[in-house]
């Protein structure tokens, strides 16, 4: 008798787009390690992909996944994940999206598609109730995501759901992402060019199954509990009534924004007035929401006059402020939704496309590239329409753009002229987050394995300033309100770094998590929410040490494919040297000494190798990934000896 | 909640509909214990290119009889769902 499985569909799609071949693989072979979504995602990348493999071979595996909690109703259980080999630091590269999607595979009797191979012409993929096509995409390459998904749903059924890449994605351009709904983003890493290095276009979905869950009734309860704690939370009633962006005004007390390529991280207030979230009011037709999300981060725009008459979009999250607003200087909202519009349609991330134009931008400040430099335009902190132009230019690889297209890193190399002291990136992957200010925001963005950004350890309990009491009752350390302090700060990214793991794997949005507001979801409210769903009990402490492994993984992918090492954890040179020069944190930087100490701090919570940031056997074997630690032991980069001194630390 | 099930309609206010869904899935757990937006009497469609939303209930409704008020209106936070 056939073996009943609830939370998970049971069945893992695989495609291999060279020979067209199809097989369909147990989801259980993976799910009592790693769970689901990411954790499951990176142990096949870890396992399948070679450090030999570049990003853009066809070997490189994508990984579309989804979690047991994905198509149920616990709350926001709408996320996609989306694992493959990053593009731009070529360690690690992880993303998720939210929108339709994800929920639409469960349903389609999937959860997860991992992808091999290159097609020989264009293709999209069309999977429904248990089967998957390879069809041809000559139709749509070349078109925008709006336009692809467009013709799915006329071609298929208006109820499809539809990831797709842009044109950005189809020429290989680093800042390519991965546009589910047209408007959510998976964003980071390249991966719209790793679909399009497969040749492929989109993968359309529509599923009619059922999510069985192993005790319903007491799930309920949980899911109950959950949306009782979500909707009596004041920062969730924020975010549902005035969006994610509204959160800018925060970012710009706590000194956390990129102005103008990371020149300042306080912007000018009447520039910030013109830009606030209740500016945008006019323009917004309803809330808009990600599958059964009750928080509703989203809206959806219409603009009714000017030059950009018509222009309808769904927009923003708070990113659209850091990247086109604060790094580019633009203060006109509408010129804000345009940018993001044209972003969505190509294919285009915002925080990678903004990087690499903001440089420039700066450069040609600088008088460090001209007019011959960028084919006849003038750089002009604040000019949109030519931002837009080279948005453009980046998509197309069209002139200059060409060499925007390849990330700041890869493209300070190209024009040299010390342009490097202003190309600002984690491990090769553009920054998009102000972190001067903030010390345990800092310390999470940069020792991010995936190469920077907010979304793994990041804190939020300094600028959020939680009390005293509270972060020595979660995080063991007093000081986690204090954003200005480096103390305890390792302390509490350890933390973050697996719990962001846990609700990575589940399916969930992590803003219904404690990160976004201390009042929110912690490790215990998912375990339960897991258990009365699956049936296998687990707790919340089990779920974190989970998390560990899979950050593990991720940490051991990037040293086999990268040899990324202790030098790679520090802040970009200029975040250590230029202080911030404006606003409440003025005179505000990275020390590199403090740094040093912190990430000392952090390499003993993890017990990793203090010397190299390499992990130890000592570490992988109490966390029962030996296959890791002999894997990196044949690699020669696997650090043997126990250092006392990390034990003792670890206790303290 | 007392409904007459001659009487009372659910009224959708359209304006306020983010096109979550979860009125779908409410609405499939209460006829059959799973979640499963095909079989659930209420349906949004949602156009991501126009924001405009989509939502009909079929005559397989039953108010979620047996509930305290039916699941679709309980789990819309936006409140576009009542009983008339």
């Amino acid at each position: 008798m056939k073996k009943e499985i609830f939370g998970w569909a049971g069945r893992i799609l695989r495609i291999n787009l060279t020979n067209g071949k199809q097989s369909i693989e147990p989801t259980e072979r993976y799910t009592d390690r790693f769970i689901g979504g990411r954790g499951v995602g990176q142990w096949i990348l870890l396992n399948e992909v070679s450090a030999d493999i570049s990003p853009l071979n066809p070997e490189n595996r994508i990984i579309f996944g989804t979690g047991p909690l994905t198509g149920t109703l616990a709350p926001a259980t709408c996320r996609l994940s989306i694992d493959s080999k990053n593009l731009l630091t070529g360690g690690v590269g992880s993303s998720n999206a939210g929108g339709h999607f994800a929920p639409e595979l469960k349903y389609a009797g999937f959860d997860f598609v991992v992808i091999q191979g290159k097609a020989a012409k264009p293709v999209y993929i069309w999977i429904t109730d248990g089967t998957a096509e390879i069809r041809d995409a000559s139709a749509i390459w070349g078109k925008t995501t709006w336009e692809t998904e467009n013709f799915l749903q006329r071609e298929i059924n208006e109820r499809v759901k539809v990831l797709s890449i842009g044109p950005a994605g189809e020429n290989l351009v680093k800042a390519a992402c991965i546009i589910v709904n047209g408007a959510r983003a998976g964003g980071r890493c390249g991966f719209g060019a790793i679909m399009g290095s497969k040749n492929l276009k989109a993968i359309a979905i529509r599923g009619t199954k059922a999510v069985r869950v192993a005790h319903p009734e007491e799930f309920i309860k949980e899911v109950d509990k959950a949306w009782d704690t979500l909707n009596k939370c004041e920062t969730i009633r924020r975010v549902r009534t005035k969006g994610c962006y509204s959160g800018i005004v925060r970012t710009q007390d706590t000194c956390t924004l990129p102005v103008r390529n990371f020149q300042d991280s306080h912007w000018e207030v009447e520039k910030l007035q013109r830009t606030m979230p209740s500016i945008f009011e006019k323009y917004k037709i309803r809330n808009f929401s990600g599958f059964n999300c009750p928080i509703s981060c989203s809206s959806f725009y219409k603009v009714n006059d000017g030059p950009n008459k018509n222009l309808e979009c769904e927009g923003f999250e708070e990113n659209l402020g850091w990247d086109y607003m604060a790094k580019l200087d633009i203060d006109n909202p509408v010129a804000l939704l345009k940018i993001q519009a044209t972003c969505n349609q190509l294919g285009l991330d915002l925080d990678n496309s903004s990087g690499p134009i903001a440089w420039v931008f700066e450069l040609f400040q600088r008088g460090i590239i001209t007019e011959k430099d960028t084919d006849g335009l003038k750089l002009i902190w604040g000019d949109y329409n030519t931002v837009i132009k080279l948005i453009k230019k980046m998509a197309y690889r069209s002139g200059f753009g060409n060499i925007l297209a390849e990330g700041v890193k890869r493209a300070s190399e190209i024009i040299e002229r010390s342009s490097e002291k202003y190309a600002i990136h984690i491990k090769g992957q553009d920054l998009a987050e102000g972190i001067r200010a903030a010390k345990g925001w800092a310390l999470g963005v940069v020792v991010a394995p995936r190469g920077g950004g907010h979304l793994d350890g990041a804190t939020m309990t300094g600028i959020q300033q939680i009390s005293k009491e509270v972060g020595k009752a979660r995080f063991d350390t007093p000081a986690a309100g204090d954003q200005r302090s480096y103390e305890g700060k390792a302390k509490v990214v350890f933390w973050f770094e697996k719990f962001k793991a846990i609700v990575d794997m589940l399916g969930m949005c992590y803003f219904t998590s404690l990160w976004m507001d201390i009042n929110l979801l912690g490790p215990e409210d998912y375990a339960k929410l897991f258990s009365k769903a699956t049936g296998k009990k687990i707790t919340g402490n089990q779920l974190m040490q989970i998390g560990e492994q899979v950050c593990n993984i991720e940490k051991a992918f990037n040293t086999l494919h990268k040899g990324f090492k202790r030098k790679d954890d520090f802040p970009p040179k200029r975040l250590m040297k230029e202080a911030i020069n404006s606003g409440p944190f003025k005179g505000e930087l990275l020390e590199k000494e403090r740094w040093s100490k912190m990430l000392d701090e952090y390499y003993n919570l993890h017990k990793w190798d203090k010397k190299t940031g390499w992990q130890t056997k000592e570490c992988l074997e109490e966390l029962g990934l030996v296959e890791i630690a002999n894997i990196l032991k044949k690699a020669g980069k696997l650090i043997e000896k126990t250092n006392k001194n990390l034990i003792s630390d670890k206790l303290i | 909640m007392s409904i007459n099930r001659e009487k009372n309609r659910i009224y959708i206010n359209l304006n306020k509909c983010t096109g979550c869904r979860s009125c779908e899935i409410a609405c499939s757990y209460h006829f059959s214990k799973t979640f499963n937006p095909e079989i659930s009497s209420i349906s949004v469609i949602r156009n991501d290119r126009t924001g405009d939303i989509k939502i009909s209930i079929n005559s397989t409704c039953d108010f979620c009889k047996d509930e305290d008020k039916p699941l679709c209106m309980k789990y819309c936070v936006s409140q576009a769902l009542s009983i008339i």
